[in-house]
């Protein structure tokens, strides 16, 4: 294993921020840390960039413990949420700081610097002030500056949350795209699941300090463990069975008819939202999401009778479980 | 990195750590610990007979110290809450005006007042003997609260405005927005959120108020008080154990001042005066909101009011340095200026030479404090946090007398030098000081030096890579804090300046006493042009980076 989490602990004034993290993932994959704020997804990320240090644990990169050594030595480096972006340099200087310590003499660093901010499409930007660039321009400064000085794992701590809507979908394709080019390691810590499930190879859901489930985007969203999980992923219909479990399923695997299904039911809210059309649909026992695709053809309408099928049906949790 | 290298970078960074450390207990805590220590000791034996003595002998000095500092706190404070909000609602010229005084009154010297005073209501008094045909007297308690109340006024309009300034602007637009007139969003929304603010201005002018021994002596005749006692016990009778139990005594308000300052402040990000003072000079001002009622004609008119007699005292002042007595007859003369050039040119340049080192090395060792506390953080942190902010709890006359009992005597021996006042004026100002950089480091600075570390820096490299010049419009702000304190401080530095080696303040206050208050007068228009000059200098250089980002 690449990176290695054992039971990393960290406590804030006897808040446990993060209790008995255990995870690891593979050279040259992306891991996702998500969860709701104050899950200790952000504390994990700074414990291994060594900006904290933890109480109990250990973390190992590379087969090398680096539990105890200072950020400067650690072979990661981070985009922090703000950018962090030195306001007096340019561009150019910003990218190339780190080589300096690397032991790059300056003619070197600059040719290496420019390759990089290359590959982030701002070479014509080089000599510009950080402070005169876009949202979207200073974060690929800020990720050019983590990845010239060739880290081991690179550590992203929500990196597109202050990007607008378009941008952060962008940015997540071209992190992707950098990322599958140079073959690094990511830690990628955000609460925008959506995100997660598009960017990750590797997802932890976190809560309350402790992992909920480790697993790849669609074994998350497919076959959540724990209601935890269920809830935070996705929308969904939880069906109490007969038995005492709970199944669920996702309003996209609804299908929904005029003339034939499994259960009959009522449209008693009806929401347009661009490509989908939500309904909410009165049976018998339940209420249950439904979403339709906006083609153009089919339509249903308030207080229609419709029949319903299910495409799938997961039955995983035990009543109760994990709760 | 090479280990050898590496340890190089960590030995620099622990010598400059351990410097500092040792510069801050010997210049801050050694001095507070000899004044205390003086008012317990008496031959040599610790005893509570010196506090006995002050309390028997001098009950109505305590007395009228306490009347005349609670009456200068209540006056004090009407004022500058009507001010403070008269300039964060209104808008146009007056408030420009208005503004631009007070922020002359940040940079006058101090006795300013009193010195107007002198020449208005004076025996000799413009308005008492020329106008009204009277000879009074008028020194006495009156006079001294009325100048402490003026001159503390400007001081506390401006925090207070500060405050009002920090007061999201929807919350008032929203009051207004639901029906509330006026005078209601003042009453109920505007003077609750000031309160913890309006608490601390308070204290603060009590405390200025019982520490100050220049208005007393200039204005207030036969009545006495405690800290003109303290000071004469130093310079005349040198009574020193008498001096610092005086001192300490006055701590004890200064203290409760503090305490509720940290409560206060540690839920309210506390601006300093310059930002302030671009703040609100800069902000364009909402068209939203039009104050109109009874209750924001009351506080126009008590605005105004003051507008008037602040333009009065600088008028006077103006005045009173180019115009001359004689048979009754007034005509102008720049004779006041020749004499000052003639005889106290030395003291003008003195000053000025000590508030460029103040400016520059109280810049460099607040910087190091600020960054060993707030960026790097460690264990013990706190504790050196607190003892750099104890120069901003004593008055400054405690801390002109902590420095002659600390260093009369061998290893430091400083007395009668200039690096005594030079070292009092950069520790005095250092809390300050230290609160721009931490303003200014804490937001993203902490960040920023992390992405450094993460990079591969060592600290040496990240101080002198990202943070020194990340900083360098604090260090300007501190810079030009420190000139002007030395420019215009007083209180503190008396007790330190040996009379071969005076600064422009004491020249003018010795001008004063003397009666030359033609002499004083010019004194005080060319510290303030002084100090207006290096301020506006230094803003133009500070606009000039700004506009470079």
């Amino acid at each position: 294993m690449f990176v290695k989490l054992e039971n990393v602990t960290k406590t804030f004034n006897e808040v446990v921020a993060v209790d008995q993290l255990s995870l690891e993932i593979n050279k040259g994959q992306i891991l996702c840390l998500l969860g709701p704020s104050g899950c200790g997804k952000t504390t994990t990320l700074k414990s291994i960039g060594g900006f904290l240090r933890i109480d109990g644990g250990r973390i190992i990169i590379d087969g090398e413990d680096i539990t105890n050594m200072p950020p400067e030595m650690r072979p990661t480096s981070t985009v922090f949420q703000s950018y962090a972006l030195f306001p007096h340099m340019t561009v150019l200087q910003n990218v190339i700081y780190g080589l300096k310590f690397k032991g790059y003499s300056r003619k070197e660093a600059i040719k290496k610097g420019e390759e990089y901010l290359e590959i982030v499409g701002l070479l014509p930007y080089r000599n510009r002030n950080v402070q005169q660039l876009s949202g979207g321009q200073q974060q690929r400064v800020a990720l050019a500056r983590a990845l010239v000085v060739t880290p081991k794992v690179l550590l992203l701590d929500e990196p597109l949350s202050n990007l607008d809507a378009k941008l952060r979908v962008k940015m997540r394709e071209e992190i992707k795209d950098i990322q599958s080019k140079l073959g690094i390691t990511m830690i990628f810590v955000t609460h925008d699941q959506e995100e997660a499930l598009h960017i990750a190879d590797v997802i932890a859901v976190m809560n309350e300090g402790k992992l909920e489930q480790l697993g790849t985007p669609r074994e998350i969203y497919c076959n959540p463990k724990s209601k935890f999980v269920l809830d935070f992923i996705g929308n969904s219909n939880v069906i109490e069975e007969n038995s005492g479990a709970i199944s669920f399923v996702r309003p996209e695997e609804i299908i929904m008819d005029r003339h034939e299904g499994n259960i009959c039911g009522k449209i008693v809210k009806k929401t347009f939202s661009g490509p989908y059309i939500s309904y909410v649909v009165q049976t018998d026992n339940n209420i249950l999401n439904v979403q339709g695709q906006n083609t153009g053809n089919e339509e249903f309408e308030m207080g229609e009778y419709v029949y319903l099928t299910f495409k799938e049906r997961h039955i995983h949790l035990k009543k109760h479980s994990s709760v | 990195m090479s280990k050898s290298k590496n340890m190089v970078y960590k030995a620099i960074d622990y010598f400059i750590f351990i410097v500092l450390v040792m510069l801050l207990l010997i210049f801050i805590l050694r001095p507070i610990y000899a004044i205390i220590r003086t008012s317990f000791i008496l031959d040599g034996k610790f005893t509570l007979d010196i506090y006995r003595n002050l309390f028997r002998d001098n009950i109505r000095l305590i007395k009228n110290s306490l009347f005349v500092a609670t009456l200068t706190t209540i006056i004090s404070v009407i004022i500058s809450i009507n001010v403070a909000i008269y300039v964060s609602l209104s808008k146009g010229r007056i408030r420009k005006i208005l503004i631009l005084l007070l922020m002359l009154t940040m940079i006058s010297p101090p006795f300013l007042s009193s010195l107007a005073y002198i020449k208005l209501f004076g025996r000799r008094g413009f308005i008492t003997h020329d106008i009204l045909g009277l000879t009074l007297n008028t020194y006495g308690w009156q006079g001294i609260v009325s100048m402490q109340s003026l001159s503390s006024s400007s001081m506390n309009a401006f925090i207070l405005t500060g405050i009002i300034n920090r007061i999201d602007k929807d919350i008032i637009k929203s009051s207004l927005d639901l029906g509330a007139n006026t005078s209601y969003t003042i009453r109920k929304i505007i003077l609750p959120m000031m309160k913890p603010g309006i608490l601390n201005v308070a204290l603060l002018t009590f405390v200025r108020s019982l520490s100050d021994f220049g208005t007393p002596m200039t204005i207030g005749g036969a009545f006495n008080v405690l800290a003109t006692q303290a000071y004469l016990n130093v310079i005349a009778y040198s009574k020193m154990e008498l001096a610092a139990a005086i001192c300490v005594l006055i701590l004890i308000p200064a203290a409760i001042a503090f305490t509720q300052y940290r409560i206060f402040s540690r839920k309210n990000v506390l601006y300093t005066q310059n930002t302030i003072a671009n703040e609100m000079l800069d902000e364009d001002q909402d068209e939203s909101i039009k104050p109109k009622g009874p209750l924001w004609r009351f506080i126009q008119i008590f605005a105004s009011l003051f507008l008037f007699t602040m333009i009065i005292q600088y008028l006077t002042i103006f005045l009173t340095s180019i115009t001359q007595y004689s048979y009754g007859k007034m005509y102008f003369t720049i004779e006041h200026f020749v004499h000052l050039r003639k005889y106290l040119g030395d003291s003008f340049i003195r000053s000025i030479t000590y508030g460029f080192i103040t400016g520059i090395c109280g810049g460099i060792l607040s910087f190091f404090t600020s960054y060993y506390v707030e960026i790097r953080k460690f264990r013990a942190s706190r504790l050196l946090d607190f003892v750099v902010t104890l120069p901003s709890i004593v008055p400054g006359v405690f801390m002109g007398i902590a420095y002659i009992l600390a260093f009369n005597n061998k290893p430091l021996e400083l007395t009668g030098t200039s690096a005594i006042v030079i070292l009092n004026i950069m520790f005095r100002q250092l809390p300050s000081n230290t609160r721009v950089y931490n303003a200014n480091l804490s937001q993203i600075g902490t960040q920023v030096a992390d992405a450094g570390k993460d990079l591969g820096a060592p600290s040496i490299y990240i101080v002198k890579d990202i943070l020194f010049p990340m900083s360098k419009t604090a260090f300007m702000t501190n810079f030009v804090n420190n000139f002007k304190n030395t420019m215009t401080t007083v209180g503190a530095i008396i007790f330190l300046v040996y009379p071969g080696k005076k600064l422009a303040t004491l020249e003018m206050f010795s001008a004063i006493r003397e009666g030359k208050y033609g002499v004083g007068a010019a004194a005080s228009v060319t510290i303030i042009l002084i100090t207006l000059t290096i301020n506006i200098l230094m803003s133009r250089l500070i606009m000039r980076w700004k506009n470079v980002r």
